[in-house]
């Protein structure tokens, strides 16, 4: 199993790095990737650090080294500073109005799944379902702005439909923390269906199972019998997504910031995009970034797969 | 013993007769048949499919039920129709989509309005009689401005031809407070033909002014019947079923327009991932090998690069063409498709039939096509069955986002935007194109559900 | 004669599905006696898995109780509530199922699954049921019991998951053992292994089994007493030697007759047709369109049980006193020569 799994992660290093350094050669090659500053002194010491006159495998390693010598990824000429320190900054705020939603949604879509798993087909299934099949369908922006209709600018019941910002923290605490009451029940809601669904799926699959038969002959009761054997073999499939998503928290969505206004990592990749030039070095830090949560995801997705499924412990690796 | 007819007890058949099988009494049904029946049986999807069938009439047929070319031959005039509130023929009797809407404005403008000829029918209700009577009456001598219930094709009509709402508060200064109203006509020629159409309701100023020979021209600072002069027709008579938005497009047609290229880009992607996806996979899966491998390795780098880099970085380079959009959904998006048919050709190209018929000379081009694809057509169905609402989501969200933003039409997504910003003022904006793609949404998903269950009855009872 | 242990009494099972009303049994009687093996024999569709299930109390939800009782220490098993009846199960009447692969929870560790039953039936402590489970292990012949506690399903053989099945089964020393077709998905060689150890079993526990199967070479091992089981009704009852040797019914005969033969090199006699659609039972015999000695009376009315001895009973118009005589099929008629023999 142990050389199953290094040389899984093996190959998924080796993966990032090429595709780090695609991205890194792509974006050297684009027309304005090192363009003439107005301030000689910033470009002379840019174009000493960065190699701007050396081939491209040379800047590459120009940057990798930067990254472990000065933990600098770049300096960003838009904003004026190094992009890590910039982008690092607003990860808290990204973090913050995610964690929660994804915190919260994950026992609430579990228990809904196995109340409709349970009852399958009676009214607590059907409403279930219905609602399940709703919020899924609808995207997750258009459920968001309807909210905010509704519930800020028809009924007038939330404080604001934005987030607070860090002066309104200062100056009124528990207002500011109120204005996430809403954008966390929302996101926590969007967040619910997709799992929920899974859950019933894969639930319903399993009360169905042989075992199961088994397991009531035995003489277990129906509800030993379902928690002790359909539900541990329903949700492990589901452990390891739950982990990934984990991380993927730090990944600030785009759409939701811009919706309540987080003033997180979300709208940086925008912006360094449609900025003109565009951040080059920025793009590369997020790129970077997001391949190596995806890295990481990736390896808590196969440790954890593990970890719980013993097929793929002892089998060929193959989950049967 | 019972009593019985003991006639009866005589042997039927002979020793040697051999008995048949009886026929069976069902008939014989077809797998697609039977899923047919199976997907008839489920409701929801039935009703779904009907919705979809509504919604693509619409899709086709709908931006050409209004002629409205305003914005395309003069936008500027047509933004003078903008934010006019869904109003609906026979249906504005009964109070719903009756092109009302609430506006707050200083009481002066309103006893102004209420006093003059063009304002005549704007005011629903909610401006008190002794205000129109005398503005300065003392029991509203704290109120300034009020909330009156206006038609608000009539009111848009007076408040770009008559007179602004700014016009009272205008403060002193150089700047005529009409000038947001009045039309610039330059020579008599233009000044009679706008008289001959109707168009003039008063003329504000004459400007003389020589021109280069010398000669005196004259020009008319003029104030005109907007409505007119873009439809000629009343306020009365115009309707905007759903509505017009900030640029005076009417939102019935952008919501179909929008609807037609996001449900064509749906269909084309979806088939172009299909093709490639599936000829790729099937290569692949039959041949395996070294083939499998560098795939591998390919597919892995190709579905690691982030989807809204390869969007954007297309968008910036090529502009915002649809082909644009269709090539960056379709860069990544067989690799689902390609999944699939590996996936099934790996399954079934070691099964007992596919040896047959290999034992019997068929070449490797016939056994993919005649002997696997037909197994797999169930799967493929239901994903693509499905593969079209989770573009409709894409597209709409980076519409949302403005990144997705087509020159010919306005998509759904953009729409939304549109509403979003508008909403705490004009939510209609909002509520009908978000409507729209939630219906759409829910049905398709719905009729994808349906005809997965329908085509994988082991599937059945797995939402 | 041994008492009797369980009593079904003319019992009656359908099904709602959704293409109408199946009527999976129609009517079934018969007894089980302690320390016997009873056979209920069937092709697919017989009804002789629900019956079993019925006595567990394990029928699917869609299941309606038409009629009739299972009598067990003097209550009757249809009528028993669900929190009941687990009481029950695991611990006086046991079942072991087909496919062992299926019936066991792949992720969780074998040893675990016996101790289960020791600990939820027995409230036994987790030591206490982790021994307990490692000497059933041994019991049912699984060798290094105590390193394969931990082990997983998949890591064992066809023939070794199923031991492990049947130590489930008996680790809370149930009375009453219902085995549903426990060999056939095993090889034959396991099959042989498995049989022995059902019967080994039931000899040093004084055990009582129902054991079903389609398999007539299985049954000749195994049982006392056999039902034979066709289109949801018992067809023939009796002594294992008399349903053997001396079978009344034509479908006895046709299962005898298909046996395959290495004795002669006569071509199979598979049974022609297939086994009635019960949503529409037929009125009248259910074996009679396949039935080569059929008579006009069989496609009009059910033929009730006729006694051929005390305790060999058959349903069939030919053993009515006016019924023509029929000669035996080669098959059985082979049989009978066969014992002759034996017995000189």
């Amino acid at each position: 199993m142990t050389s199953y799994l290094l040389k899984r992660m093996g190959l998924m290093v080796i993966t990032f790095i090429i595709t780090v350094f695609l991205f890194f050669m792509f974006i050297k090659l684009m027309p304005n990737s090192q363009p003439s500053l107005n301030d000689p002194i910033l470009e002379e010491r840019l174009r000493a650090k960065e190699g701007w006159n050396e081939p491209i495998p040379i800047q590459f390693g120009m940057w990798v080294r930067n990254i472990f010598t000065e933990g600098s990824f770049g300096f960003s000429l838009n904003k004026r500073q190094d992009v890590g320190s910039y982008y690092f900054s607003k990860m808290p705020a990204s973090i913050q109005i995610n964690i929660i939603p994804y915190l919260l949604s994950i026992p609430i879509a579990i228990g809904l799944g196995i109340l409709a798993a349970l009852h399958k087909n009676k009214w607590i299934d059907n409403i279930i379902s219905v609602g399940i099949m709703v919020f899924i369908s609808i995207p997750y922006f258009v459920v968001i702005v309807v909210i905010q209709f509704i519930f800020y600018f028809e009924l007038g019941w939330l404080p604001d439909y934005v987030v607070a910002t860090a002066t309104d923290f200062q100056n009124n605490y528990w207002w500011a923390l109120s204005t996430y009451i809403m954008p966390v029940a929302v996101l926590t809601l969007v967040a619910v269906p997709g799992l929920a669904r899974s859950v019933r799926a894969e639930l319903t699959e399993q009360l169905t199972q042989d075992y199961m038969l088994l397991a009531r002959s035995k003489g277990l009761t129906k509800r030993q019998a379902t928690y002790r054997h359909a539900l541990k073999n329903a949700l492990v499939p589901f452990l390891p997504g739950i982990f990934i998503g984990i991380i993927g928290v730090i990944n600030g969505g785009l759409i939701t910031e811009k919706l309540f206004r987080v003033d997180g990592t979300g709208r940086i990749y925008l912006d360094a995009f449609q900025a003109i030039p565009p951040d080059y070095a920025m793009l590369m830090l997020i790129t970077t970034f997001g391949q190596f949560v995806a890295l990481l995801s990736g390896i808590v997705g196969d440790l954890s797969y593990t970890l719980f499924d013993p097929r793929v412990r002892f089998g060929s690796g193959k989950i049967s | 013993m019972m009593n019985i007819d003991k006639s009866k007890l005589v042997l039927v058949h002979g020793k040697d007769d051999v008995i048949t099988d009886v026929p069976l009494e069902t008939k014989e049904i077809g797998y697609y048949k039977d899923s047919w029946n199976r997907f008839k049986k489920n409701k929801a999807s039935l009703v779904a499919f009907i919705i979809i069938c509504f919604i693509m009439l619409f899709v086709i047929i709908g931006p050409e039920l209004k002629v409205y070319d305003l914005p395309t031959r003069d936008s500027n005039l047509a933004r003078r129709l903008r934010y006019l509130e869904p109003k609906i023929p026979v249906l504005e009797n009964f109070g719903i989509f009756d092109g009302t809407r609430e506006m707050k404005a200083g009481k002066q403008f309103w006893h102004h309005m209420a006093n003059s000829d063009f304002g005549e029918g704007i005011i629903i209700s909610g401006f008190p009689q002794e205000l129109i009577d005398d503005v300065n009456h003392p029991d509203y001598a704290n109120q300034t401005e009020f909330v009156v219930l206006v038609d608000s094709y009539a009111f848009t009509n007076y408040i770009e031809s008559y007179m602004p709402v700014t016009y009272y508060s205008a403060g002193t200064g150089e700047t005529d407070p009409l000038n947001p109203v009045l039309q610039t006509l330059n020579g008599e020629e233009e000044l009679q033909d706008f008289l001959d159409k109707n168009y003039i309701i008063d003329i504000h100023r004459v400007i003389e002014l020589t021109d280069s020979q010398g000669n005196p021209t004259y020009q008319y600072k003029v104030r005109v019947d907007r409505f007119k002069m873009a439809l000629n027709q009343s306020p009365e008579d115009t309707y905007f079923w759903l509505g017009t938005n900030k640029d005076g497009l009417d939102l019935f047609t952008e919501l179909w327009k929008g609807a037609r290229i996001s449900i064509i880009m749906a269909l084309s992607v979806v088939v172009i991932n299909a093709v490639i996806g599936l000829t790729l996979g099937s290569l692949v899966g039959y041949y395996g090998g070294v083939l499998d491998l560098l795939f591998d390795r390919l597919v892995e780098i190709i579905g690691s690069i982030p989807f809204l880099s390869v969007l954007v970085l297309l968008t910036l380079r090529f502009n915002n063409e649809m082909w644009v959009v269709l090539v960056a959904f379709t860069a990544q998006g067989w690799i689902g498709s390609y999944g699939t048919g590996r996936m099934q050709f790996y399954r079934f190209k070691n099964r007992e039939y596919v040896l047959a018929a290999r034992t019997l000379g068929a070449s490797d081009a016939r056994i993919m096509f005649k002997h696997i694809l037909p197994n797999t057509l169930g799967l493929i169905v239901t994903s693509y069955a499905l593969a079209i609402p989770a573009f409709v989501f894409s597209e709409a969200s980076y519409s949302f986002l403005g990144i997705i933003n087509y020159r010919e039409a306005l998509s759904v997504g953009m729409l939304i935007e549109q509403g979003r910003a508008a909403m705490h003022t004009y939510p209609y904006l909002l509520i009908w194109p978000s409507l729209y793609i939630a219906i759409l949404m829910i049905a398709f998903n719905l009729f994808g559900n349906g005809l997965r269950d329908a085509f994988n009855p082991s599937l059945r009872g797995v939402e | 004669m041994a008492e009797k242990i369980i009593e079904v009494k003319d019992l009656a099972i359908s099904f709602k599905t959704q293409y109408g009303i199946l009527q999976a049994i129609r009517g079934v009687s018969f007894d089980l006696h302690k320390g016997e093996t009873l056979a209920i024999v069937g092709e697919s569709g017989s009804g002789k898995s629900v019956t079993s299930r019925a006595i567990m109390g394990l029928l699917a939800g869609n299941a309606i109780y038409e009629g009739g009782s299972i009598m067990y220490q003097g209550r009757d098993l249809t009528q028993l509530p669900e929190e009941l009846f687990h009481e029950i199960r695991g611990s006086k009447i046991s079942m072991i199922f087909q496919d062992p692969m299926s019936s066991l929870n792949p992720i969780i560790p074998v040893g675990k699954q016996i101790a289960e039953a020791l600990i939820f039936k027995m409230g036994m402590p987790k030591e206490m049921a982790k021994k307990r489970a490692i000497e059933l292990m041994t019991l049912v012949g699984i060798p290094e019991a105590e390193k394969r506690y931990s082990q997983y399903p998949f890591q064992f053989s066809g023939g070794m998951r199923q031991r492990i099945v049947i130590s489930i089964a008996l680790a809370n020393d149930a009375e009453v053992l219902i085995c549903d077709e426990p060999t056939t998905a095993l090889d034959v060689t396991i099959q042989g292994q498995i049989l022995e150890l059902i019967n080994k079993l039931k000899e040093e526990r004084g055990l009582s089994i129902i054991f079903i199967t389609h398999d007539l070479g299985v049954v000749a091992n195994m049982a006392d007493r056999i039902a034979v089981m066709y289109a949801g009704k018992i067809v023939e009852y009796g002594q294992s030697e008399e349903v053997f040797y001396n079978p009344k019914h034509p479908y006895t005969w046709a299962l005898l007759s298909s046996m395959p033969n290495l004795a002669t090199s006569n071509r199979l006699d598979a049974i022609q047709g297939t086994p009635p659609n019960m949503i529409f039972p037929p009125k009248g015999d259910a074996f009679a369109p396949r039935n080569q000695y059929a008579m006009a009376i069989d496609f009009e009315e059910q033929p009730p049980m006729f006694k051929v001895s005390d305790t060999h009973y058959a349903a069939t118009w030919l053993l009515h006193p006016d019924a023509p005589k029929v000669e035996l099929p080669d098959a059985v008629k082979r049989l009978q020569e066969l014992r002759g023999s034996v017995k000189k």
